[in-house]
């Protein structure tokens, strides 16, 4: 697989932001690295990391952001990466890059190796030296580390388990179902109601599990240390649009959909919030949108 | 829904039989089979979304005057098209107010000159068919059947509905002139705030006219993406009239048809369930690439699909009610859709109150490898209403005065809860509400209103010393500020 020709990647949209286009050998994966195909022809649309780059826009680090993003398709090749956009209280957090090797080789993608690549753009926290059999493992940033002005940590994922990497310290962190909404409903439904964040009795579960979200491809029910999450995998754009209007998204980043309509009508997308209601009724704190490149 | 002082003389007056939960729902022997799932032969014409009334939870109001209907020409030439009517036997026209067209019966004497078309249907508030003159020029165009609004049993709700007075009197003329002109009648009711403690009532009302049947459409939410039009009822407070009013059909012989409300709350009657719509004129041809060419003259009212509501129902992959591929439009014959989009937003997906009926046994479902499966309530429902009825010596099956205690129901609102007591000889439902002193109740306690009714064959001298009893029961152990379980 070539990686892009440099003369794809300086195209730039009408607000300026470099927009990437899709070639025909692209592959299009979900959060998990799913590989999907796609809903309508591709080429020459919008690749979903073109959402990414504008929420690098948004937080003032289009720059860092963007050379990141070319630094680690360099290093581990095309469709590899898993990225997420994180939202509180209608401001960009930080992002989320992961990676998967469900083979658990970690020949390329082992830690220390991947931390080294990353070294230069990004400072990472992480020496566990032990073999673990993960899955998944990620590392989060925000405006600051991209600056390096602060050093991220790692989140390593085995089995339904993530825990946090600092230094060689490992601390238990979330837990983590992936269903079928629809066949497994009853599962979901026993995972929210058993939530010390839900009460059935005072809270919607529609606002929970919108319907329009609801026929999504997998749904994930996430226990954390502070709140409980739910994530929907492989919306449609519409679907996405409405997410990040109803979130609260940054402006420029709801204006993203409009602004391509019919450029984004052959990717899915994939979201999800952490929700809160241990003292008060249930309300959504974190949201996150999810795509790869 | 709160019990208003409007609604409550309404609830003692009830002379149908109480409707007990719907899994005890016995249907009669001779119960009418389900009428024809019209639906699935029929073509939607839609004409101009003009009316003479102004129904509260009118489904066009946003669009009222915005689309100019499908034009004659129009008509003919998707008809031309061949295999436009494949599988086609029956012509709707729809508005709008249809009648209100001038020319109309070029519509009909195009769609009887149609080749298959074995009926073409009205869809009429039917205002203007009491003219008898001009009911015969429709009747002689080759329109026979008539579909009628009707959402109210007496003048004060169903005006209050049609925001015009006198418009119930018109359109009983209307229906009988139907009746008389020996046309088919049916009659359809939207489910609402307004007129569900009515639908027994309505089904009285309607079936001296003989309709072919009566169709109960749950409130359908276009245009009402916030469910803020405030005509929603929940579906567990709705399940109950609308069961009675199922049932006055059935014992009348009537054969009814409910749609856009869970099948799974219907019992038995979900035979009688049928969220099957038409093909529309106007969808088909605004799907189509060259939808205003080809078919549309004028604006095709581009937002009013867009704002039509999707359906779902959380249930839905595990439920062999439910339709499984029922993306907005319409549902699979015989499935059932689910909860309006904007319903589901506003009140929740009801998990508590839809039975599914499972395809798979929830026992059988192991991928949690949970220990504990009954997370959720901290104590069911039933157990709140043993534990509320136990205060007054009362409990489920319990012998009181000859009548056995055999359901206990309370409103999703908790507003209400009804104990239905049956007997050889009649049955007698006691119906409790929180106390109102701004109402007129039977009987008041320090925390509670009582009403009830009495079945048309129960004695009366029973009836009154189960009622006393109960009363008595209530008001001796309540001493204020109780609520309902």
């Amino acid at each position: 697989m070539s990686l892009l020709p440099a003369s794809k990647l300086v195209l730039k949209d009408r607000t300026g932001q470099t927009l990437e286009r899709c070639e025909d050998g692209d592959l299009f994966h979900d959060y998990v690295l799913g590989q999907y195909t796609p809903l309508a022809p591709h080429t020459n649309k919008l690749r979903s990391v073109n959402l990414l780059y504008r929420s690098f826009a948004e937080c003032g680090v289009s720059s860092e952001g963007t050379h990141l993003v070319h630094h680690v398709r360099n290093a581990l090749g095309p469709f590899r990466t898993v990225w997420g956009i994180k939202t509180l209280a209608g401001k960009i957090t930080g992002w989320e890059f992961y990676f998967y090797d469900f083979a658990r080789t970690h020949a390329d993608l082992s830690i220390s190796r991947m931390c080294g690549v990353l070294a230069p753009l990004l400072t990472v926290d992480c020496a566990v030296s032990r073999e673990l059999p993960w899955h998944m493992w990620s590392v989060e940033f925000s405006p600051q580390h991209l600056q390096k002005k602060a050093t991220s940590a790692v989140d390593i994922y085995i089995d339904m388990r993530s825990y946090k990497a600092h230094g060689s310290t490992l601390a238990f962190e979330n837990v983590y179902t992936f269903h079928d909404s629809r066949k497994d409903i009853d599962a979901v439904l026993h995972r929210l109601r058993s939530s010390v964040h839900f009460d059935d009795a005072r809270d919607n579960l529609g606002a929970l599990i919108p319907p329009w979200l609801f026929r999504c491809g997998r749904m994930c029910v996430a226990n954390k240390r502070r709140a409980d999450g739910l994530y929907f995998s492989r919306i449609a754009t519409p679907a996405a649009q409405r997410f990040v209007a109803e979130r609260a998204f940054p402006e420029s980043v709801v204006r993203f959909f409009a602004e391509h309509r019919g450029e984004l009508d052959h990717l899915l997308w994939d979201v999800g919030f952490d929700f809160v209601g241990d003292t008060e009724p249930l309300v959504i704190t974190k949201a996150s949108i999810y795509g790869s490149f | 829904m709160a019990l208003s002082s409007e609604k409550m003389p309404a609830l003692r007056t009830l002379k149908t039989e109480p409707a007990p939960a719907a899994s005890s729902v016995h249907l009669p022997e001779n119960a009418p089979a389900p009428p024809e799932r019209w639906a699935e032969n029929s073509l939607l014409v839609a004409f101009s979304f003009r009316c003479n009334l102004a129904c509260t939870f009118c489904m066009v109001e946003d669009v009222l005057h915005a689309f100019e209907g499908t034009t004659l020409e129009t008509f003919r030439r998707f008809a031309a098209q061949p295999g436009a009517l494949d599988g086609i036997r029956r012509i709707v026209f729809s508005g709008g107010e249809v009648t209100l067209a001038k020319n109309l019966l070029e519509y009909i004497e195009f769609a009887r000159s149609l080749s298959g078309i074995e009926h073409v249907r009205l869809q009429t508030n039917a205002v203007r068919l009491a003219d008898k003159a001009y009911l015969k020029s429709l009747a002689d165009a080759g329109c026979d059947e008539y579909f009628v609004s009707f959402h109210g049993h007496n003048a004060q709700v169903f005006d209050l509905i049609t925001q015009k007075k006198g418009s119930f009197e018109e359109v009983l003329s209307g229906i009988e002139a139907v009746r008389q002109a020996g046309l088919t009648l049916i009659t359809n009711t939207a489910i609402a705030a307004q007129n569900v403690n009515h639908l027994a009532e309505i089904v009285k009302t309607v079936s001296p006219f003989a309709p072919a049947s009566m169709e109960f459409w749950n409130y359908w939410p276009r245009a009402d993406e916030k469910a803020e039009r405030g005509h929603f009822v929940r579906v567990g407070d709705a399940r109950q009239p609308l069961i009675e009013a199922l049932l006055a059909c059935v014992e009348r012989g009537i054969a009814p048809t409910v749609k856009w409300f869970p099948k799974c709350l219907l019992g038995p009657l979900a035979m009688y369930h049928d969220d099957g719509q038409p093909k529309s004129l106007i969808e088909l041809s605004a799907r189509l690439p060259d939808a205003k060419k080809a078919f549309l003259e004028g604006d095709p009212i581009p937002d009013y699909f867009e704002r039509e509501p999707g359906y779902a129902c959380i249930y839905e992959g595990v439920c062999e009610h439910a339709d499984n591929l029922s993306e907005k439009g319409t549902p699979a014959s015989g499935r059932c859709a689910g909860l309006a989009e904007p319903y589901i937003s506003r009140f929740g997906w009801e998990a508590n109150t839809l039975q599914p009926k499972r395809k798979v046994a929830v026992a059988d479902y192991d991928s949690t490898m949970s220990l504990v499966r009954d997370a959720g309530e901290k104590r069911s429902s039933a157990g709140k209403v043993a534990v509320w009825l136990d205060r007054f010596g009362f409990s489920q099956g319990a012998r009181v005065e000859g009548f056995t205690l055999v359901s206990v129901t309370p409103t999703q609102d908790k507003s209400l809860l009804s104990l239905a007591f049956q007997s050889v000889g009649g049955n007698v439902v006691v119906r409790i509400a929180p106390k109102n002193e701004s109402r007129r109740a039977p009987v008041r306690t320090p925390s509670f209103d009582l009403f009830y009714n009495v079945g048309d064959r129960t004695p009366k001298e029973a009836a009154s010393a189960l009622i006393r009893t109960v009363a008595l029961a209530i008001q001796s152990n309540d001493p204020g500020q109780l609520t309902l379980p």
